[in-house]
């Protein structure tokens, strides 16, 4: 079996955009979680939607506005 | 970069731009706000596929996000300095008289015989008879079964309430169990047991030691056993004269002397949840919505007794004050002052530790030292309400004020159209009461940590209110929309707004007297032309709201003879009898003036004159402007 090799070179503002994101995952998460607690799946949906939203832009950065295309 | 995708991408950023002219434009709609992140993303995505991006622009274009992100982490995480609790109190504060308030109006007669009476609806006028002792029937109250024994519970408690009469209330005084004295309060003080020690979590908090009886250990105490005994959260303040009631409801109009309460310093509140459950998920047309405040009325209530009880034992004296009726101070002035909320848009304080408005509460009044809560402190909630408009926007007859702030008795806050709400709850032909405003809330959730945060948010942020308010149906709130998770459905907050009305032309003729109180002209219902039908469509009744029209009931709530299938629809069409009498009768102005001069007839209202208020006022806590810092000292010296 070969060995698979992963390289991941990221500047420190590019890390700082992940922990973004990925916070705002788990709050959209944790608000999922929450509100499926309390017997309201629409607003659990709404709120897990409301922080993918958020997370959109920064997403969008970092996995399409890079050098290298055109 | 070919010219098509140059525009391409200049079109996305322009709509980009507009959609933060569209938020401004629209006053912070969440909707723009959403839209503002997706076009954003888009633009980048974009851009990243079809232009040229340097380095330099990446790496300026996620400084940028990042710093976004910080500044608004900051802005809502950072403990900004709570600001203080806003100042109410700006003119002259008369005391309120109960019978005046809002059920005692329409129970009492004042808005009108059909009211009163509209009870007939639903139960047999036999079955009714013999129910209550005083006047006229809270007939709504007694409709159900599970409804009459929780409100009956606090029927039960209210003879526990003291052990002395002030201002005719306790109506009847029952002997509580295991004790043999009968005075006010014992001569001799005893401890809180019979080590003298320090009980719990407090003995706990400052030592296993022998009582002290500091007003600061006597306060942690009763804190302990509030909570102890169910109540949800506890607080504690100085009381300020103005919230007694100048004449009482339950014996029809009894002045209250403050001489007869004046040892009465000191009011610890306790409060019962009406459950997330229920509120959440009855709508108001159902029969849970006075259910549930039976059931949290008599359960303060039983909190409450007990606490009391405890309290003369101990050798001090203790007064509850409890619901339904059975109060002799207004109840939302505590949890203001004792520092656990703040006045809201309902005109009733909002309570972050009790699911804000799910709450009801009873108050124990006593003699007994106690160190009051701090109070100077807001939570943001006046603000927020400042932002937020959804209990105005569900209530069914727009009793609740959209817009700013008024005074009313010199008190800035919002001010209720309790006539029309009292009417509207007490006379709902589809359900019992109502419940919209409670449910709407946005502090109206369970007391996760999830909520925790969003209320440390709301108290802590500046710009909290103005991203989560919901004023023009465009906040987060109304994004989430919680309602349509309710068991009930979308049809919640849009249910048939159906209530008794008076019979055509009806107009109530003044002085008005029951028992010992009278009604002038002075207490004329400002509703009262709306009361008969007229304007009836006021309110959202006919409007659409989320694409459903106001005033239809859905097809699912409906039984066979097309009647909401959630009331017992046993009466015949005509609803009601014609020319009902009113339980209270009207008597000539001249006779009415000399008994209320000669002190058989009483009459108060915070908006009459003083010469036309029986008894007179008192010239030391009703004249001019007197902050509650200052009517607290002057009654802690009397």
């Amino acid at each position: 079996m070969k060995d698979i090799k992963l390289t991941l070179s990221l500047k420190w503002y590019e890390i700082l955009l992940v922990m973004i994101e990925m916070g705002l995952l788990a709050a959209g998460s944790w608000a999922l979680a929450d509100s499926l607690m309390i017997g309201s799946p629409v607003a659990a949906w709404r709120f897990l939607l409301l922080f993918i939203i958020w997370a959109l832009p920064g997403a969008a950065i970092l996995f399409f506005f890079k050098p290298g295309r055109d | 970069m070919d010219n098509k995708k140059k525009y391409i991408l200049i079109s996305l950023w322009s709509a980009t731009a507009l959609t933060v002219i569209w938020f401004f434009a629209a006053g912070l709609s969440i909707y723009a706000f959403l839209t503002f992140f997706v076009m954003l993303a888009t633009s980048f995505m974009a851009w990243g596929l079809s232009g040229k991006v340097t380095d330099n622009m990446r790496k300026k274009a996620i400084h940028g996000v990042n710093a976004f992100w910080i500044v608004m982490a900051f802005l809502f995480l950072f403990p900004f300095p709570v600001p203080d609790r806003p100042e109410y109190v700006v003119g002259e504060v008369h005391r309120f008289s109960e019978p005046n308030h809002g059920w005692g109006r329409g129970l009492l007669g004042a808005l009108g015989p059909n009211l009163v009476y509209h009870g007939l609806v639903f139960t047999p006028a036999e079955e009714i008879k013999g129910l209550g002792d005083y006047g006229a029937l809270p007939t709504f109250v007694t409709t159900f079964p599970l409804t009459r024994a929780l409100f009956g519970a606090t029927s039960i408690t209210d003879g526990l309430r003291d052990n002395v009469q002030h201002g005719g209330e306790p109506t009847k005084i029952v002997p509580y169990a295991w004790t043999t004295w009968k005075g006010a309060s014992r001569e001799n003080k005893i401890g809180w047991n019979k080590g003298d020690l320090l009980l719990g979590d407090v003995a706990q908090k400052v030592g296993y030691e022998t009582a002290k009886y500091t007003p600061e250990e006597n306060a942690l105490m009763i804190k302990e056993i509030g909570l102890w005994l169910g109540s949800m959260t506890v607080g504690i303040c100085k009381v300020d004269p103005r919230w007694f009631y100048s004449h009482d409801f339950l014996s029809m109009g009894t002045p209250l002397d403050l001489k007869d309460v004046k040892e009465m310093k000191y009011a610890i509140q306790v409060f019962t949840d009406q459950n997330w459950r229920r509120v959440h998920n009855d709508p108001g047309h159902s029969w849970w919505s006075i259910t549930k405040s039976g059931q949290a009325y008599s359960t303060s209530a039983w909190i409450a007794v007990r606490m009391a009880q405890m309290l003369r034992d101990m050798g001090y004296k203790a007064r509850v004050g409890h619901g339904g009726i059975n109060y002799d101070t207004a109840e939302s002035p505590f949890s203001v002052y004792n520092g656990l909320g703040e006045y809201g848009r309902l005109s009733d304080a909002v309570v972050p530790t009790a699911g804000g408005l799910r709450f009801k509460s009873a108050t124990i009044l006593t003699d007994f030292p106690l160190a009051p809560d701090e109070n100077k402190q807001g939570h943001g909630i006046t603000k927020f309400c400042e932002h937020c408009d959804r209990c105005a926007r569900a209530c069914p007859v727009n009793a609740i004020p959209q817009g700013d702030m008024t005074v009313e008795n010199g008190v800035k806050m919002w001010h209720v159209d309790k006539d029309k709400c009292v009417r509207f709850r007490a006379g709902n032909l589809n359900g019992n009461c109502c419940n919209e405003c409670l449910r709407v809330c946005p502090y109206n959730k369970p007391d996760t940590m999830f909520h925790r945060l969003g209320v440390y948010i709301t108290r802590h942020s500046p710009i909290s209110a103005y991203l989560f308010g919901n004023v023009n149906a465009i906040g987060l709130e109304d994004w989430l929309d919680f309602e349509t998770s309710s068991w009930a459905g979308k049809y919640n907050i849009n249910r048939p707004a159906r209530w008794i009305q008076e019979d055509e032309g009806f107009k109530m003729k003044f002085p008005y007297v029951i028992g010992k109180y009278v009604f002038t002209e002075d207490d004329r219902s400002t509703a009262e032309e709306w009361s008969t039908g007229v304007g009836a469509q006021m309110g959202k009744v006919g409007l659409k709201y989320k694409g459903v029209v106001w005033g239809k009931i859905p097809d699912r709530l409906l039984d066979k003879n097309g009647r909401n299938r959630n009331v017992h629809w046993d009466y015949k069409e005509g609803e009601l009898p014609k020319g009902l009498p009113l339980p209270g009768k009207y008597m000539p102005i001249e006779e009415v003036t000399k008994l209320l001069k000669s002190g058989q007839l009483y009459t108060g209202g915070w908006y009459k004159k003083n010469d036309d208020v029986y008894p007179k006022r008192s010239e030391k806590y009703e004249k001019g402007l007197l902050k509650y810092e200052d009517a607290v000292k002057m009654w802690e010296k009397e």
